[in-house]
């Protein structure tokens, strides 16, 4: 296997920066990744630019003019809330093939307003597709088929505010108790307003490289890339799995795409999943933290809520899982966000996270989920 | 002045709703059917997602189908929903049909106390609004057999 290394890592911090230019936002992140990696813009072979949201042409070619103009070539990358993910597998490749020693991978956004309306125009007419109530389905059949209960959501709502109370980068710093969150108002049945992620700004950036790079740049502490995939669904789809659908079959049971993703990024990383360390999952809601833990083999399918009752997934567990708070405290900025869960994984497995730092962690994933069946896994080695 | 019953009923889709043309007449959802592999599609289509075949036959949907899962919508969808003034938070839900399809559908019943899986649900066929052609705009919901 050819060794590809994360070499930097920076963020904007994500929160409401609505008088700040994104060019700006995207920028801090990006001269924060290049000067964690010892890199200068000259060293880089390509650059990616991921924004779901925000509708200006030719993005990443306008931010590079300010980053340093070198001739390389940039593309704008749209996988919804998957986007980092999806620019991960492709600067792997573009390594993997010996195009380029480098890889700039950015991603940039201002998420403004409550929901989404994301089906055709008809079922927007009906409110049918507000995305609340695609995941909020996903929950009421976890309820129903596992035994889990509203108190368990609001539980990973607890453990995770309790951790992005610690974290600079994250917007919500508050910590809430089960009973809190049971209290604020329901969004969408079973879920309530403190169980979901917030829309925001922000942006984050990774410097990816080859061994041989790495080396000449005296990387300390390399973070090796074992393994990026981006998947979309094999039909048929998971029944309940969020997208603009009308109908899916009932006569197969689907595989959720997360699943598929899982399966290929193990095998590319050769390591099974009792071998991960640590976990940055999709909690677009906290439903989602447990059935993305379970999509990608963590646990068994029904346990994550048991498991997480027991500490498990506590930075002091066995597995802690979204140890930065997830997106439910950082808010979701959708071009950015994968790589936000990136730039988490590298801080904890090189020791830098500070008052949430786990336990010395060797093999770490990160996991996105993008609306119409968009699944991306990542796996990070020591 | 014309008679507002003279009014025509549109479906929301083309494709969707087959309308009483006569009364006594009760109208459904439509769909298609592969010849190929045998997947049924809620909605008319030309080409088959499991097989990508254009052999496809029209077909009639069940009135009747089980809750497969649920939710309850607590805040308006952006525009272009027009939420009710003063908004009531509305069900949604997909009900698996005896076709071996489930389809996303409004439900009339805005209690999750008065909601469970498996639970069997009926098609109600209602106005939406008056489109500015002056058509009846039609679309369809679920509600609980009594």
């Amino acid at each position: 296997m050819k060794d590809i290394v994360i070499a930097g890592v920076g963020m904007h911090p994500f929160g409401r920066y609505r008088e700040k230019d994104p060019a700006d936002i995207a920028l801090e992140a990006i001269i924060a990744a290049l000067e964690d990696a010892n890199f200068n813009i000259k060293d880089i072979q390509l650059a990616l630019c991921g924004t779901v949201l925000l509708n200006r042409p030719q993005l990443g070619a306008e931010i590079l003019q300010y980053v340093g103009q070198t001739g390389i070539p940039i593309y704008d990358i749209r996988a919804a809330c998957a986007t980092g993910g999806a620019m991960l597998r492709l600067a792997r490749d573009a390594i993997t093939s010996g195009s380029c020693d480098a890889v700039l991978v950015f991603g940039v956004d201002k998420h403004q307003g409550m929901f989404q309306e994301l089906g055709e125009p008809w079922q927007n007419c009906l409110g049918m597709k507000a995305s609340p109530s695609a995941f909020a389905m996903v929950a009421q059949r976890y309820m129903h088929d596992y035994g889990a209960t509203e108190e368990d959501f609001a539980r990973v709502a607890v453990k995770s505010h309790k951790y992005g109370s610690m974290n600079p980068n994250a917007m919500f710093r508050m910590e809430f108790t089960i009973e809190q969150v049971l209290k604020s108002p329901y969004v969408a049945w079973p879920l309530h307003l403190y169980n979901f992620c917030s829309p925001d700004d922000g942006a984050a950036a990774v410097v990816v490289c080859n061994s041989k790079v790495a080396k000449k740049h005296n990387i300390s502490q390399p973070i090796y890339l074992a393994s990026a995939v981006m998947a979309t669904a094999d039909y048929p789809p998971s029944v309940l799995e969020p997208s603009s659908a009308y109908s899916v079959t009932t006569n197969k049971k689907g595989r959720p795409v997360v699943v598929a993703a899982a399966k290929q990024a193990y095998e590319e990383a050769s390591i099974e999943p009792k071998d991960v360390d640590i976990a940055e999952v999709q909690d677009t809601e906290s439903a989602h933290e447990l059935v993305h833990i379970e999509q990608l083999s963590l646990c068994k399918q029904g346990e994550a809520y048991r498991l997480l009752r027991d500490g498990v997934f506590d930075i002091t567990g066995r597995l802690p899982v979204n140890p930065s708070g997830g997106i439910q405290c950082k808010g979701e900025p959708p071009g950015a966000s994968g790589l936000g869960q990136v730039c988490e994984i590298v801080w904890q497995m090189r020791g830098q996270s500070g008052p949430r730092q786990t336990n010395n962690p060797k093999v770490g994933l990160c996991q996105v989920f993008g609306w119409n069946h968009i699944g991306g896994v990542t796996i990070l080695k020591k | 002045m014309e008679k507002s019953s003279a009014k025509k009923q549109v479906p929301i889709k083309e494709g969707m709703i087959k309308l009483p043309t006569k009364p006594g007449e009760q109208p459904c959802l439509l769909g298609s059917k592969c010849l190929s592999c045998g997947e049924v599609f809620f909605i008319r289509r030309s080409r088959c997602e499991q097989c990508q075949s254009d052999n496809l036959e029209h077909i009639e949907l069940s009135r009747k189908g089980k809750l497969y899962s649920y939710s309850i919508m607590y805040y308006p969808a952006p525009p272009p929903y027009k939420p009710p003034d003063p908004f009531v938070p509305y069900g949604l839900g997909w009900i698996a049909l005896p076709e071996g399809l489930a389809i996303i559908s409004h439900l009339t019943e805005n209690d999750p106390n008065k909601l469970h899986v498996g639970m069997e649900m009926e098609l109600i066929i209602d106005k939406l609004e008056d489109d500015e052609a002056g058509n009846e705009v039609m679309y369809y919901k679920f509600c609980p057999v009594p």
